[in-house]
């Protein structure tokens, strides 16, 4: 109890707070600009945290990476260009609410949602971080292979109106997947002689192709039917007013939303190896699910921004639970964190709760500090930002297009990354023109890598005997029942629709 | 008139390329040296290499600009180092594998001749570590255990090298080691503490957990042995084969011999630096920095050493 008080004293005093705005406005500033990230900002500035003593420096760090995490949404809703690669499953809903004129309403439930799930996930590490911890240690390949597979059952509803199209687009993302290196035999798959591609093909670039540039194609498309229309069209803002805020209310009418993705999210952060672009995905793909309107998703729907941001935000507070028990971190910007704290002499693991409680109190109340500072940075500059969508169409898409192209070559220094980029955006726009979602295609993309791993390392481990195996481990058992489960109802869904949609006349379902 | 005058300016045009003939080590470097990272930033390797950049541009009066080209364990780096300039302008910062194994992987388009070695700053840990509480407390042991019990080994593996040499150690002694990929060093210490791998390689992190008791090390990867458990076997004198992760300098094959001595010995002094040696002690990766020759003979070793066990194993 002294150790909480002196912990809270440490991290109210005047050094943390100003560390964590100021952290928190270079993070959102750095998730915001798409190719830079929370992850290369921490790199960057940690050194400058060398001399500070360890929980403002660690402040600082915190700032950023939950400033970042937040900030990468800006750019998605308002461009269509994921800020980074977290941010990708934001875009979905973020920015054809902006194109309907609802940018303000948009960046702000981003906002508050990110807000709410980290709070949560906050808390949830503050009360059980350490019965949790145990638990996490015992997700091996056959866990994960499972829990991976649960997840692709919350994304089974985001196929698009087409299920076949749907699935076609998803075995599409799982085969982009597969280039690289081969996991077990490190034979190189689908990589054509190119070195650049034995990591795989990366993230970032593929979502910033196939969101950003491929709309940019499509606002170029439609300029030019524009023009052949009418020759003397004055090109449009994409979309006339960024339109009111978000309202308390409106907010917290949306908090099942908020609250299941924040689990999640929580859920995911604290498992190892899973990122927060999964944990995004899941969440878009779970709002959608359990929404009364599923059909609505992708043309603009507040549940679709608060689904993925609430989670993704929560992964920061549930990656401090392997972090600050086991000294593990669960991903590059918590690799970073951990390499700082060795640097101010102190070791993450089990043994910091007894030896630095003071620190460890420190910190947590650092990272509830840090959301509300997001909180009042944010809601600062989200009035500010979204009058970006009044600017005319030829300026706006001028600027995204070079944004997509200075982003991804920023981020990997690489111009093999920029071509990628231009051929996943031509993918995207024919994809989006024959009506193949994309959104099915990066979940694909995302998930395949985990499953893969874990499940062949779960084949082998299991030695043939993949029943009698499954049945030592229960948690694999339980996420193997509900995956089960999960797929039984989505059937049965399916049918019921069927059975509703041939006794309705079918042009309801025809329209655009 | 004209005759006189041209003739000057031939002596001059003479004497101006004797004299930049003769200046160019002299006058080595007379700009900013470029040094490109095989690594993400923010990792270890780059915080060394920034650590390194500083008393190296004390000793070459020239700044040390850093580019980033991760991926592919040091491979991107070095295929693109390999097509520049060999004028001690750029050099590249990758491990003993990017040179010494990923040749023989095939996929790359380099091999371990088509540089000039100048400096080895730093050895990983890199050692098959596995619980403290399992039956055995070395690798020989552990494969007596195995061959006794007849039991399968799960073995938590980082990359190809240590699968070659898990087959390596699995033929000679008949025990079944199945090898899991695991992602990164963090992931191996989750799967080692929960029991999901029997044994597995690291290349540092698991030191806090030995000594705090929890895990032990089996043996090193390497010839040489450990810093922070110093009494551990190495995979040389145990009879397999070693691969020892060091962190090196290169820069492309050609260079002209006294800039690469200026460049040696600038590199030399500037590992040997104070600074430089507090960040890799601390962390448990410092050796007596090797000069050019030394690192070029061990990058040959390690090549040779996984060129026999590829061809031993058939694939």
């Amino acid at each position: 109890m002294e150790a909480l008080i002196a912990g809270i004293q440490n991290a109210t005093a005047a050094g943390p707070l100003l560390a964590i705005a100021a952290g928190v406005f270079v993070g959102i500033f750095m998730g915001a600009v798409p190719g830079l990230t929370a992850a290369m900002a921490i790199a960057l500035l940690a050194p400058l945290t060398f001399g500070l003593d360890p929980l403002t420096a660690v402040a600082f760090l915190i700032g950023i990476y939950k400033g970042g995490t937040f900030g990468g949404s800006i750019s998605a809703i308002l461009l269509n260009v994921p800020g980074s690669p977290e941010a990708a499953a934001t875009a979905f809903d973020g920015y054809p609410l902006s194109r309907s004129g609802k940018a303000r309403q948009a960046l702000q439930m981003a906002l508050f949602a990110s807000v709410a799930g980290a709070i949560l996930a906050d808390l949830l590490l503050y009360l059980v971080a350490l019965p949790f911890s145990k638990i996490a240690l015992k997700f091996g390949p056959a866990e994960l292979t499972f829990v991976v597979l649960f997840a692709f059952t919350f994304v089974a509803g985001l196929t698009g109106r087409s299920m076949l199209r749907g699935m076609t687009a998803c075995a599409f993302g799982v085969l982009c997947a597969m280039v690289g290196l081969d996991p077990m035999s490190a034979s190189p798959r689908m990589t054509f002689g190119h070195v650049e591609l034995l990591d795989g093909l990366p993230l970032l670039p593929i979502a910033i192709g196939m969101l950003g540039l491929a709309e940019v194609m499509a606002a170029a498309e439609r300029a030019f039917d524009r023009r052949r229309a009418s020759p003397d069209t004055k090109s449009a803002p994409i979309s006339s007013s960024s339109g009111p805020g978000l309202s308390l209310p409106v907010f917290l009418s949306h908090w099942k939303t908020v609250l299941r993705s924040s689990l999640i999210g929580t859920a995911i952060g604290a498992l190892p190896g899973i990122g927060a672009s999964l944990a995004a995905f899941v969440g878009y793909g779970s709002a959608q699910r359990y929404s009364k309107t599923p059909e609505k998703f992708g043309q603009g729907v507040l549940d679709g921004v608060a689904g993925p941001e609430a989670a993704n935000s929560a992964v920061v507070g549930g990656s401090f639970v392997p972090l600050l028990t086991l000294g593990i971190p669960g991903n590059v910007t918590t690799a970073l964190l951990i390499g700082t704290f060795l640097v101010h002499g102190i070791e993450p693991g089990p043994h910091v709760f007894k030896t630095e409680p003071d620190l460890i109190y420190g910190i947590f109340t650092v990272l509830f500090i840090a959301n509300f500072a997001n909180l009042a940075i944010g809601l600062m500059g989200s009035g500010l930002y979204s009058h970006i969508v009044k600017a005319p169409e030829y300026v706006s898409y001028s600027i995204i297009g070079l944004t997509c192209l200075t982003g991804v070559f920023a981020s990997t220094n690489s111009l093999f990354n920029l071509y990628i980029m231009i051929i996943f955006a031509l993918i995207g726009f024919f994809m989006k023109k024959f009506d193949y979602s994309f959104v099915a295609f990066l979940i694909g993309f995302v998930l395949a890598p985990e499953f893969e791993v874990s499940f062949r390392s779960f084949l082998l481990v299991a030695q043939g005997d993949l029943v009698g195996f499954l049945m030592q481990r229960p948690i694999a058992l339980l996420f193997c029942m509900m995956t089960v489960f999960a797929v039984v109802r989505i059937a049965w869904s399916e049918h019921q629709k069927r059975a509703v949609s041939s006794t309705t006349t079918p042009s309801q379902s025809e329209q655009k | 008139m004209f005759d006189k005058l041209c003739r000057a300016s031939i002596i001059s045009a003479i004497v101006l390329s004797l004299g930049g003939q003769a200046v160019f080590a002299e006058d080595y470097p007379n700009k900013p040296i470029e040094m490109i990272i095989g690594f993400k930033p923010g990792g270890f390797s780059d915080a060394m290499a920034r650590k390194l950049s500083e008393p190296l541009a004390e000793a070459l009066g020239q700044p040390i600009v850093h580019s980033y080209m991760g991926g592919a364990g040091g491979s991107i780096a070095a295929t693109a180092v390999k097509e520049r300039d060999p004028d001690g302008y750029t050099v590249v910062v990758a491990t003993s594998l990017t040179f010494a194994f990923n040749p023989h992987q095939g996929e790359v388009t380099y091999s371990k001749d088509d540089y000039d070695y100048l400096l080895t700053m730093a050895r990983f840990e890199t050692s098959f570590v596995s619980l403290a509480d399992k039956p055995w407390t070395d690798l020989p042991s552990m494969l007596e255990h195995a061959k006794s019990t007849g039991m399968p080994l799960k073995f938590g593996s980082l990359g190809p090298a240590d699968r070659l040499q898990a087959k390596a150690i699995s033929e000679a002694t008949g025990v079944t080691i199945i090898p899991l990929p695991i992602k990164g060093g963090a992931n191996m210490m989750q799967s080692i503490l929960g029991g999901h791998v029997d044994f597995g390689l690291s290349g540092g992190p698991h030191i806090k957990y030995v000594q705090s008791g929890e895990m032990i090390v089996l043996a090193a990867s390497g010839s040489e042995p450990l810093n922070a458990t110093p009494d551990a076997a190495t995979m040389e004198s145990l009879g397999y084969p070693a691969v020892s992760y060091n962190s090196v300098i290169a820069a492309p094959k050609g260079l002209p011999e006294d800039v690469k001595a200026k460049l040696e010995s600038a590199l030399l002094e500037a590992a040997n630096s104070p600074e430089f040696q507090k960040l890799v002690q601390g962390r448990h990766v410092g050796i007596p920095p090797m000069g050019a020759d030394q690192t070029a003979s061990s990058i040959d070793t390690i090549s040779a050493t996984m060129e026999n066990v590829i061809k031993g194993s058939g694939s």
